[in-house]
């Protein structure tokens, strides 16, 4: 399985290689307009009014460290949501295999029928998955087993636990004809919960930001900086602050908007996880396990 | 058309509607949170104003500490309030996370009493997906203000009577699935294996809930909560002194900008770490519970009578 990621990048080119996000493109226009205001304000202050309101360094950074730390937490928490969703999505894929490895041990090898049913369902509940985190699951992407499956998949309420349940009510009717022992169906059945789980486990990072208020207070926090920061180096660099503010504010408020585009790692942008490849693989390998 | 899973029902539009940056000023009526900063912030200007007008007009006592030492304590503060900002998401996070090992779990185990029962075996699969159901809404109010009666669903009559006597109802209604999975065993309605496998989700509801309860029960210990809350107070109390002197009027944007930051961490941490109440950062323990129903209801094939859930 080849991993096409970004080839890292040279560090001169990093300069011209700009996020390509609608999150970042608006600290794009957060950052012109801290320029236009850095302007206004030096050109009233020092060429009209003369307030001489001057606070002094200390107070940039002392806000500046609080600020900063708080942008680290704020970092950790999103980073620590995108990571634990691409732990969840390597389990399934990791229980996937060893469910697949596992029938196809138990069911005797010209038994077609089941391991076809078992193979298609385990890849459905990972595209169904998959989908469901986004806008609601692409039944094209499904596929039916003996034409007896679609329909249901269509009508219910939660299509990757219906899927699940499809594949509990199959291994206890194996069970109850004897084709599985005993330690069989409490093994298949330790995999059907961890299909179960990590999508559970996958909509609580894709419901759950970090706290409106924080996110609000974080914002507001860097929002008041930015207002008061002119103030400390107009006096000093005239025009020259403007571009010191831009760059201190793309600093802290691009950080901010990583965190909030990361935290949901299950969408289509630049940084989110490869879910789709994630899942043609389940589906590949599946197939491969179970010699269909 | 029946009722679909929307993943964006669980999701709070809200939080997607005020990140524009544009609209931050504005909003400090929407939150509660903000709304109690702000009067404080107002009192700590009317008190910067008030000083320095006594200080440079009338007295000229001329106290004047140096800024290093606001530097100094902010910085100190900072980091305190960092710690009470990650040790109150913290428990926030993993309020999120039982909760949604709650509903995994009930999904699981009404998966497999599906599976396990056979298809006509209507006033079993009723039993387990009233049970499951009943679990989740009486959890859900025990982590408030006790178990609201009204919540539960009831099919045979004088059952919640029964359950309005326990001491600990959630703990109650995991032993009468317990029992009832016993009787199974005993009259070989559930093989040995099938029998040992549903024992991990009885477990795991009582785990939860005993989790939950400790996150709902444990605040930050009092003494850091005390102690941050002074040095706040005295923060506050001494900043306008060492900025009156060369700022004059404005000190008080610095000082009311200042002490916003700084209590605003304190006051969300405080609302943020008992995650299962009602307010607006909290988690969406209504939402959870109706999916938990809706969902044991679906896998077991059955109905339930239908029943009004409310709130304190």
């Amino acid at each position: 399985m080849a991993f096409e990621g970004k080839r890292p990048p040279l560090w001169v080119s990093v300069l011209f290689d700009y996020h390509n996000t609608p999150t970042l493109r608006r600290i794009l226009y957060g950052m012109l307009a801290a320029g236009l205001y850095t302007l206004a304000l030096d050109y009233l202050e020092n060429y009209q009014l003369h307030v001489d309101f001057k606070p002094p360094v200390t107070i940039f950074s002392l806000m500046g460290t609080v600020l900063g730390l708080l942008l680290v937490f704020r970092t950790n928490t999103a980073y620590d949501r995108w990571w634990s969703g691409r732990i969840l999505l390597s389990n399934l894929t990791n229980s996937t295999r060893n469910m697949a490895l596992k029938i196809n041990a138990y069911l005797s090898p010209d038994d077609i029928k089941n391991r076809k049913f078992f193979a298609t369902m385990i890849a459905n509940h990972a595209y169904a998955m998959k989908e469901n985190l986004r806008d609601g699951v692409k039944f094209d992407e499904l596929e039916d087993v003996d034409g007896a499956y679609m329909e249901r998949m269509k009508k219910c309420y939660h299509v990757p636990n219906e899927i699940v349940s499809i594949m509990n009510e199959r291994i206890t009717e194996l069970y109850q004809k004897g084709i599985l022992a005993d330690p069989q169906l409490l093994e298949l059945n330790k995999h059907t919960d961890i299909a179960t789980d990590v999508n559970g486990s996958c909509e609580r990072i894709r419901t759950s930001p970090v706290p409106f208020s924080y996110s609000l207070h974080l914002k507001k926090f860097i929002f008041f900086f930015t207002l008061i920061l002119p103030f400390g180096l107009i006096h000093d660099l005239d025009f020259w602050s403007v571009p010191i503010v831009m760059v201190i504010f793309y600093a802290l408020a691009g950080l901010e908007a990583i965190g909030e585009e990361i935290e949901d790692p299950f969408g289509l942008d630049e940084n989110d996880l490869p879910l789709d490849k994630i899942c043609k693989s389940i589906k590949t390998s599946v197939k491969a396990l179970l010699r269909v | 058309m029946a009722e679909k899973f929307r993943i964006d029902d669980i999701f709070n539009e809200k939080a997607k509607k005020w990140s524009l940056w544009f609209m931050v000023p504005f909003d400090f009526i929407s939150s509660t949170n903000l709304r109690k900063i702000s009067f404080a912030a107002f009192i700590v200007g009317v008190y910067t104003f008030v000083i320095d007008y006594l200080e440079n007009y009338w007295l000229h006592v001329e106290f004047h500490p140096p800024s290093t030492i606001f530097y100094l304590l902010g910085l100190v503060l900072g980091l305190l309030l960092v710690f009470r900002t990650n040790t109150a998401y913290d428990r926030w996070w993993q309020g999120r996370i039982q909760i949604s090992y709650l509903s995994n779990n009930a999904k699981n185990f009404a998966s497999k009493m599906n599976a396990y029962l056979p298809k006509d075996d209507q006033d079993n699969r009723i039993f387990f997906a009233k049970m499951i159901a009943n679990h989740a809404y009486a959890m859900k109010e025990v982590l408030r203000y006790g178990v609201r009666f009204d919540d539960l669903i009831e099919t045979n009559k004088g059952e919640l009577d029964k359950l309005k006597k326990v001491y600990h109802v959630p703990s109650e209604i995991t032993a009468q699935i317990m029992i009832k999975l016993e009787e199974m065993y005993r009259s070989k309605k559930l093989s040995f294996p099938q029998y040992w496998e549903l024992h991990k989700y009885i477990d795991e509801m009582t785990n939860i809930v005993g989790n939950c309860e400790r996150i709902r029960t444990t605040p930050m210990p009092y003494s850091y909560r005390l102690h941050l809350k002074k040095f706040i107070f005295v923060f506050a109390l001494m900043m306008p002194f060492g900025f009156i002197e060369y700022l004059d009027e404005w000190s008080v944007v610095i000082v009311v900008i200042i002490f916003y930051a700084m209590s605003g961490l304190d006051v969300i941490g405080e609302e943020i770490e008992d995650p299962f109440g009602q307010d607006e950062d909290d988690l969406p323990i209504d939402y959870v519970c109706h999916s938990i129903e809706k969902y044991a209801t679906v896998a077991l094939k059955v109905t339930l009578p239908s029943h009004h859930v409310g709130s304190h």
